[in-house]
């Protein structure tokens, strides 16, 4: 058994029963707060280990790791949600919907989480009415609500600061490209 | 006979359905997508006036027994530039909406002053 930190982790790629990440090769281990056991045969990278202990359940929401599978979960819970799930006869998130959401957190958590840790992690995923999806990342008093429309389209809410000096941007139809900068930027 | 019009004051509840499923976050506030329809703002946000209804009879009107009812205050969705007005159809008296939203702003702060009615 070996413990790796989080700073150590990058790339996740989680399974329905694993998660697997590259270790970063330029930190220095510190044996801080997870536990993995190796992959006897990694398959694609030389270093990839697999969870294999359960953290204990007060532990759970405070583990990075539960915390994403948790939300891949409930991303293919979208999937399974019924007609008229909102009451307003609204569609269940499409495919193309699922597909890119997925796409993008994993573009977020593979590009922030060495720099963001578990900010890096969605707070929410929720369906939104029209056959879409809604993402929300949180960082301190910085939210970024991602919008994704039945077709993939991508918008979003950045909201900043607290009371009177809050602040909201919005935009609809925005490049992946630069959601996932903005949204890197508001949990960094 | 129709029935007659009222006026909503700022003190008055407001009752929006929402969906456990899918309206709500994972520490149990409501997401902003309860005041969305089409993957946009809803302009014409449906609620029930607390003053011609209960909570039991609104949550009557869900899909199942699951749903949840989300309280917010009419001088709440007013602070916003918002108007509310009753609206009553024959299957619900006491049917009222917001109008008037038409950004995503407007949708996270209608979440944020909205609450879970507990029964």
């Amino acid at each position: 058994m070996n413990t790796y930190s989080n700073s150590e982790l990058i790339s996740f790629r989680v399974e329905r029963t694993t998660a697997g990440f590259a270790q970063s090769p330029d930190i220095v281990r510190d044996h801080r707060n997870l536990t993995y056991q190796q992959l006897e045969a990694p398959t694609t990278h030389d270093n990839v280990i697999v969870l294999s202990e359960l953290p204990s359940e007060e532990n759970i929401q405070a583990d990075p790791v539960w915390r994403l599978r948790g939300m891949l979960e409930r991303l293919n819970e979208m999937e399974r949600l019924g007609r008229n799930w909102d009451s307003y006869a609204s569609d269940p998130p499409s495919v193309a919907a699922v597909t890119r959401a997925r796409a993008l957190i994993w573009d977020i958590v593979g590009q922030g989480f060495g720099s963001a840790g578990a900010r890096s992690i969605p707070f929410s995923i929720v369906p939104v009415s029209g056959a879409g999806l809604q993402v929300e990342w949180r960082a301190g008093g910085d939210s970024i609500e991602v919008e994704i429309g039945s077709d993939g389209s991508l918008g979003f809410l950045h909201s900043r600061g607290h009371g009177p000096n809050r602040e909201f941007e919005e935009a609809d139809d925005v490049s992946e490209h630069e959601l996932v900068r903005r949204t890197l930027a508001a949990i960094s | 006979m129709p029935i007659p019009i009222v006026d909503i004051s700022d003190d008055d509840f407001l009752f929006r359905r929402l969906s456990p499923v899918g309206h709500l976050n994972p520490d149990g506030t409501v997401n902003s997508n309860a005041f969305k329809r089409n993957g946009r703002p809803d302009p014409e946000v449906s609620v029930d006036l607390s003053t011609l209804t209960s909570v039991r009879e609104a949550l009557s009107r869900a899909p199942n027994p699951t749903f949840k009812i989300g309280i917010l205050q009419a001088r709440d969705a007013r602070s916003l530039g918002l108007q509310v007005r009753h609206l009553p159809t024959d299957d619900d008296p006491a049917h009222s909406i917001i109008e008037g939203n038409q950004s995503k702003a407007n949708c996270k702060l209608l979440a944020e002053k909205t609450w879970l009615a507990a029964i």
